[in-house]
């Protein structure tokens, strides 16, 4: 048997069946699981294809990190004892279209690249990643950090405000 | 060893020599960390008492030594209560998972030097991301429980986690540039050609101890279970086994971060005379010992004063330390 190819598609699995929970359940702490199985599912797609290194950087970034922030919009969801609300068909007309022009955009990107065959295991090794990250993609790195450096003063803003705000009353 | 590769080589018989090397490891390894469990509670309560100066579980066993195994067999017989108003599957499913990426951590940390799974190239990393999905369990537990204060100690726990995970990870880092790998056999193999890594980090040392005390939620950190608030905190609603998986889970994090910190710090396997894994058990033990003796010394902190603690003093120091650790690696040499 081919241990890679089970494990690909047991993980792509994982990671749809987490993807359809992700959107399709109605409570909002369900929502958050399916999302962490997700990408726990796609950190299975990058181990079975060899990149060991993204694999672990998508379990720490994305469940570890992403998943576990979000936590913190349970607290805006509704008590587990009253009855869901129900959604709003416009905004899921919207989302279902910005999707579709995700899909539609990625797809395009994937046709129009060439797509060599793959020469023996290629691990995107954390040297490596670092090395282009801070040689040919170092604008695009830069960028990233101002912004992180914008949304954290955003943060530390909206939270002084709302504690004086506080204070006040 | 001959009884452990006529094992293995009975499986590979059926199985085939990959799956039977890694089924039988992870057995050896569960066993291990089940009879860990039992020790380290003993340990810690005939510990609090003498710390407290008190004498401990004396009734079952010469001096109260298998007081652990009547728990045992206490929890295992108690009947098991499911509220009617729990979020039924993800109630079910947590104390499930909250055990699940502390036992691959386990599996990881070099025991010798010489076995195969833990010779991972990014070893720290995978121990370091899989820690931090236990959170998401925790929370899972709290918030299907349908209890404020399950809710409220679940909500600490990722609170807490999210605040100490990084200075944890910044204190490792500072490690990961003496050493230049993030292989944990590597960092232990570096460490026997210069000194163990304290000597060089001791600030690093300090931080990564305070960070896993409050990884795994024992006092002065215990704020996610305080008893005198929240009743038992995020896992108010379990009981019988189910309970005990989260107590189970929550000792075998310390033995694995314990065992984390030895290897970073302390040397790992390294050690004259006797055999690899009992200096790493030795120093593993010792690392807990501080842990236990912590616990039953400090009082807890208040849930601000612990972020305050978190986002104020230990991010800092731990960034300042790495841009220090950074300058004398790279400058100096």
């Amino acid at each position: 048997m081919n241990w890679a190819g089970a494990v690909f598609g047991a993980s792509a699995a994982t990671a749809l069946v987490g993807a359809v929970c992700a959107v399709g359940l109605k409570s909002i702490f369900h929502n958050i699981l399916g999302f962490a199985l997700a990408m726990l599912g796609v950190a299975g797609v990058f181990l079975s294809l060899g990149s060991d290194f993204l694999a672990v950087v998508f379990v720490l970034v994305y469940v570890g990190a992403v998943a576990i922030a979000m936590v913190y919009a349970v607290m805006l969801s509704v008590p587990l004892d009253q009855p869901a609300r129900p959604r709003s068909r416009t905004k899921v007309a919207g989302a279902a279209l910005f999707a579709a022009i995700g899909a539609a955009a990625i797809w395009l990107v994937v046709r129009s690249a060439a797509w060599p065959p793959a020469t023996g295991r290629l691990d995107v090794a954390a040297a490596w990643a670092g090395y282009r990250f801070l040689r040919d993609y170092v604008l695009a790195f830069e960028l990233i950090s101002v912004l992180l450096v914008v949304a954290m003063m955003g943060a530390v803003m909206v939270a002084r405000r709302s504690r004086a705000s506080a204070e006040e009353r | 060893m001959t009884l452990l590769t006529g094992l293995r080589d009975w499986i590979a018989g059926f199985l085939g020599e990959f799956l039977a090397t890694w089924l039988l490891g992870a057995a050896l390894i569960m066993t291990f960390l089940a009879f860990n469990v039992l020790f380290l509670v003993l340990a810690e309560r005939k510990l609090a008492g003498h710390f407290q100066r008190r004498v401990g579980p004396m009734e079952v066993g010469p001096h109260g030594s298998l007081q652990s195994i009547a728990d045992m067999i206490k929890l295992l017989g108690k009947q098991i209560l499911t509220p009617v108003a729990t979020d039924r599957f993800v109630y079910l499913l947590a104390p499930l998972m909250v055990f699940l990426p502390t036992l691959c951590v386990a599996s990881l940390i070099p025991l010798t030097g010489a076995e195969a799974f833990a010779n991972q190239p990014y070893g720290l990393l995978v121990i370091i991301a899989l820690s931090g999905v236990t959170v998401l369990s925790i929370f899972m537990a709290g918030w299907s429980s349908n209890n404020k204060y399950a809710v409220l100690g679940g909500m600490r726990s990722v609170s807490q986690v999210i605040a100490y995970e990084i200075p944890v990870l910044l204190a490792a880092l500072s490690v990961v540039m003496i050493a230049q790998t993030t292989n944990l056999r590597q960092i232990v193999e570096a460490q026997a050609n210069t000194h163990w890594y304290v000597l060089y980090q001791p600030i690093a040392a300090l931080l990564f101890f305070i960070g896993i005390t409050a990884e795994t939620n024992r006092a002065p950190f215990d704020i996610p279970e305080a008893e005198s608030e929240l009743v038992g905190g995020f896992h108010t609603e379990y009981s019988g086994m189910r309970f005990a998986m989260f107590f189970f889970a929550e000792y075998t994090n310390m033995l694995v971060l314990g065992a984390l910190g030895a290897t970073l710090f302390l040397g790992g396997w390294l050690g004259p005379w006797l055999p690899g894994p009992v200096w790493l058990l030795l120093k593993t033990y010792a690392v807990i010992f501080v842990l236990i003796w912590v616990r039953w010394t400090f009082p807890r902190l208040r849930f601000d004063q612990l972020m305050s603690f978190a986002w104020k003093l230990l991010i800092p120091v731990a960034l300042l330390n790495l841009v220090i650790t950074a300058i004398l690696v790279h400058g100096v040499g």
